[in-house]
């Protein structure tokens, strides 16, 4: 096989979370050689049990889930985020609280090309990790910190996740609707930078190449991220302008919004199953006690039973009302739970959701109910007359297009209520994906909104890009990853994914393999207790 | 100049032609940042980008298109038609001292002018070549027409943006997945340069936005098969209201929401609680209130409610700029919500010499504007905004005599054929 493109790069990384990992993640995929180093004392987050093992961590994070949330438990090794950013890299677990632990490191950075990390502001210093340390083990060092707002200033201390970055550099106030908070657009900065970050390091990797020089690296994150801001920041010197968000308004496109369409994808369902009698009336009391639940025939479990089609239906019309996991939690966080679980097909329910099914055949209700299907959503944008035309022949030239106030491109802007009105009335009648079809064999830019599913399950043109990769990992199992290939694919250069390692998995290995250490030496170090 | 302190700058050995539109403008401004030379290469008349707004003093005009001028600096500018047999010839000799071509035409645009990698790759085998779509090169979508809004939402980003009650949205005004895209592009040329060090050997890229968009939404369905509702963030789940924009005494906004101890095993609230009671702001359910127990999902709205009554009347009782401070004093998680105005005037960037003022006598006498600056500094050479971007064909004459030594009546002729 070819030689990979990083092959004999080392990289001693000390970041966490996601900006710093994310780094590490893609130059380990092309071959690099990146040692994570971590420990119990100094977990990164994403080692956390909130963020734990597959769906469950997941609801909670999303506050959807049901059991109490556990303390902070570094000791994880299953969780599905920690598993998504630090895929191919190995875990050196060391107490760097401890001399011989940063004793240890040393030896790593001196045979190091990069050095990454965040800890924050001073830390890094105060522990001899800092830059003019680590240039007297290794002269020609590259080093990059990457935090909040950089190693100097006043708010250099200030801290923060990418989460609330966003707020500073002035996204999250372009985000959403005029009239309403903005929208929460997650931690934005945190997938920008780390791009930035490798044009960095490889720019200072080729420097030093041609003078012999490293470098250290202090990386803003905020001053990264303003580099997305900048129309607005000569908007406002140019022009005084304060520009806030205004939905999906955009001046050189109209129509330019996301219309509704009428759902599409398969079934949804949502698997319920009662038993006792307070359950049955904790889920009357959610269906808002409707007059048929006090109806004779469904008083006790074996009435239900004797009448159970009957009452399919009738549950069944009510779940048709709701998404099937707001539901899922509405019935969970009841004051008398009922066990419920949302399942993608009856037959599903059938062979997958023991905890409801070993009810049967004593419960009553007791099977899997259609639910409402989720909203489905195209968008549309019309930047030219020749596009408005195809635009309106998509949609059988009607009378309304034909109106003086959609003649031209400032009418149909100064109309553009009016018409996403009369769109949306048109694209209801259609599913997302045929919009989308019939709009771009007129030539008219076009898509579906999609969704997590969308996109991982049914999007032909990631997974012609290889987008998405199946790993295995000794504690979280079998998993899909997203983003296996980047958005960039290399002619001469394939990439390759490695799971994520377990907390210090590779002790042994980089001790003895990499660093030559014998076993006697090893043992004193794990008597003294530095590697944890 | 930075260029005339005679100083190596990080990728100053290199040279870019840029043939790219809005979608990978900020990738070459990225590469100029670095020291690289950066050719802008426009068809006569102008970029299409020039035709995005905002304008300098909201005079449409392709000389003054704000959007053009932030993503373009750093790089020399000239025109020239690669659609007539002079255009081809004269962009094959400048391939030929080419380092790097990016470009984000339609797929088999450039291939059918005799201007593909394949065609590309025979002048110059070291080239390194970028191309920058919104589906990529090939596959079932790759010819289909899109923007930024349609990038957006089939990457996954745009369905849980917003309220459960409105549509998906997008980030207003400029096309951020372009900005993504490009940022992704100028990492992907980077490490290419990497690999041709070590090989000798040029490659082509394929880059695709709407992968770009897609690998940063956040893997809920990849991991739980459910599809995240609009408007989390707001509201944790359905069953509780949790308020997270806060109002000051001055109008601005902040963003804050209590964190529980489960999140990093950190006591993140501790400052706020901090401040709040020194002040008098905190009441007694407050004070009494066990916060190492915060836990939203058994927390119930009336306990919510009653800790945030305190906190509304805290936040709103000081202005934006006191509140920052006192987030940097108290070592808490909230930050203002910042317009271009505040980042322009903010205390931490000024300190650290952020901003680059540049002269604009193209837009009027004595005008100058403040643009972003090194987006991350090093102690050998930091990357430096020093060049407007340039005006239509600005650099025709410099570029065409020292790069390919023509004459001004060479340059005039072309001119006459319509090629430059």
């Amino acid at each position: 096989m070819a030689k990979k493109m990083f092959e004999g790069l080392k990289i001693v990384d000390f970041t966490t979370v996601i900006a710093g990992p994310f780094i590490t993640k893609t130059l380990a995929a092309y071959g690099a050689e990146v040692i994570k180093v971590e420990s119990r004392t100094r977990p990164d987050l994403w080692r956390g049990e909130m963020f734990g093992k597959g769906k469950k961590g997941m609801m909670a994070m999303m506050g959807l889930g049901t059991e109490p949330m556990k303390p902070f438990n570094p000791w994880m090794n299953t969780s599905a985020q920690f598993g998504y950013w630090n895929t191919g890299k190995m875990s050196l677990a060391v107490d760097l609280a401890k001399p011989e632990g940063i004793g240890l490191v040393k030896k790593l950075v001196a045979r190091a090309d990069i050095v990454l990390e965040n800890f924050a502001g001073g830390v890094g210093k105060r522990m001899g990790l800092g830059y003019e340390d680590l240039k007297q083990v290794k002269p020609d060092i590259i080093m990059l910190s990457s935090c909040m707002q950089g190693q100097t200033g006043p708010h250099a201390e200030h801290p923060g996740y990418g989460t609330q970055l966003v707020n500073l550099v002035g996204l999250s106030g372009i985000s959403g609707w005029p009239d309403r908070d903005p929208a929460a657009i997650g931690a934005y900065t945190d997938y920008v930078v780390p791009h930035l970050s490798i044009l960095a390091l490889m720019a200072a990797l080729d420097y030093r190449r041609r003078t012999g020089q490293g470098q250290y690296i202090d990386q803003s994150q905020y001053e990264s991220a303003v580099h997305l801001m900048t129309p607005l920041v000569l908007d406002s010197q140019a022009n005084s302008r304060e520009s806030l968000r205004v939905g999906n308004r955009y001046p050189h496109a109209v129509p330019h919004n996301a219309y509704p369409c009428k759902p599409t994808h398969a079934d949804r369902f949502l698997s319920i199953g009662i038993y006792t009698d307070q359950e049955w009336q904790s889920f009357c009391k959610i269906m808002g006690n409707p007059a048929w639940t006090k109806d004779p025939k469904f008083a006790t479990l074996n009435a239900r039973r004797q009448n159970e089609k009957e009452l399919d239906d009738l549950v069944e019309a009510w779940t048709m009302q709701f998404l099937p996991e707001d539901l899922e939690k509405r019935l969970q966080n009841a004051d008398e739970s009922i066990p419920s679980a949302v399942v993608k097909s009856k037959e599903e329910f059938y062979g997958r959701t023991p905890a409801i099914k070993g009810r049967s055949p004593y419960a009553a209700p007791h099977g899997a109910y259609r639910c409402r299907h989720e909203d489905r959503w195209c968008v549309i944008a019309v930047f030219n007359d020749a596009q408005w035309e195809s635009f309106c022949r998509v949609l059988g030239d009607p009378p309304w297009t034909k109106e003086g106030r959609f003649a031209s491109f400032a009418a149909r802007k100064d109309h553009e209520e009016d018409l996403d009105h009369l769109i949306g009335a048109w694209t209801k009648g259609y599913s997302p994906e045929s919009v989308m079809e019939m709009m771009q064999a007129g030539g008219v830019p076009a898509g579906i909104v999609s969704t997590g599913e969308d996109i991982m399950e049914l999007d032909p043109q990631l997974r012609h890009r290889h987008f998405y990769r199946t790993l295995d990992h000794p504690e979280i199992g079998e998993g899909t990853y997203r983003g296996s290939t980047p958005s960039f694919i290399f002619s001469k250069c394939p990439c390759d994914v490695g799971r994520a390692p377990l907390m210090g998995e590779h002790n042994e290995y980089i001790l003895k393999e990499i660093l030559g250490m014998k076993d006697d030496e090893v043992q004193a170090l794990i008597d003294a207790e530095v590697l944890n | 100049m930075a260029s005339e302190k005679n100083q190596e700058g990080m990728l100053s050995p290199y040279r870019v032609l840029d043939l790219t539109d809005e979608k990978g403008q900020i990738c070459g401004k990225l590469l100029g940042d670095m020291g690289a030379d950066v050719v802008k290469i426009e068809p006569p008349g102008g970029d299409p980008a020039r035709r995005i707004g905002p304008y300098y003093h909201d005079h449409e005009h392709p000389e003054k298109s704000l959007f053009w001028l932030s993503y373009n600096t750093n790089k020399r500018g000239i025109t020239l038609n690669i659609e007539t047999d002079e255009g081809r010839e004269i962009f094959k000799r400048l391939v030929k001292q080419a380092d790097f071509v990016i470009e984000s035409f339609n797929p088999g645009y450039l291939d059918g002018l005799g201007l593909g990698y394949k065609d590309l790759e025979k002048i110059n085998p070291a080239l390194m070549m970028l191309s920058i779509t919104h589906f990529g090169q090939t596959g079932p979508y790759s010819h289909y027409q899109s923007s930024d809004l349609i990038d957006w939402a089939m990457s996954g980003r745009m369905y849980p943006l917003g309220d459960a009650d409105r549509p998906p949205v997008r980030i207003s005004h400029q096309p951020q997945t372009y900005l993504q895209a490009g940022i992704e592009a100028a990492a992907a040329a980077s490490m290419a340069l990497y690999h041709r060090q070590a090989t000798g050997e040029g490659q082509h890229i394929d880059l695709a936005i709407q992968a770009a968009e897609a690998q940063l939404g956040d893997a809920i369905w990849d991991q739980t098969k459910l599809i995240r509702p609009r408007r989390l963030g707001v509201t944790a789940g359905m069953r509780i209201i949790i308020n997270r924009t806060w109002v000051c005494k001055d109008g601005g906004l902040i963003s804050w929401a209590y964190m529980p101890a489960s999140f990093d095993g950190v006591k993140r609230n501790a400052g706020l609680i901090e401040w709040m009671t020194k002040e008098g702001f905190a009441t007694e359910y407050f004070k009494a209130f066990d916060w190492e127990a915060l836990d939203y999902t058994s927390i119930t709205q009336d306990m919510i409610d009653r800790l945030e009554e305190p906190t509304r009347r805290f936040f709103f009782a000081h202005t934006k700029a006191e509140l920052l401070a006192g987030a940097v004093k108290y070592r808490i998680f909230f930050y203002p919500q910042f317009t271009a105005a505040d980042v322009l005037t903010d205390i931490q960037l000024i300190d650290r010499n952020y901003w680059t003022e540049l002269e604009h006598p193209d837009l009027g006498e004595g005008v100058r504007l403040k643009y972003p600056g090194a987006f991350a500094v090093s102690s050998e050479v930091s990357p430096a905004v020093t060049r407007r971007a340039p005006r239509i064909g600005e650099h025709n004459l410099e570029v065409y005599q020292t790069l390919l030594g023509m004459t001004t009546e060479d340059v005039s002729r072309l001119k006459a054929l319509d090629a430059i």
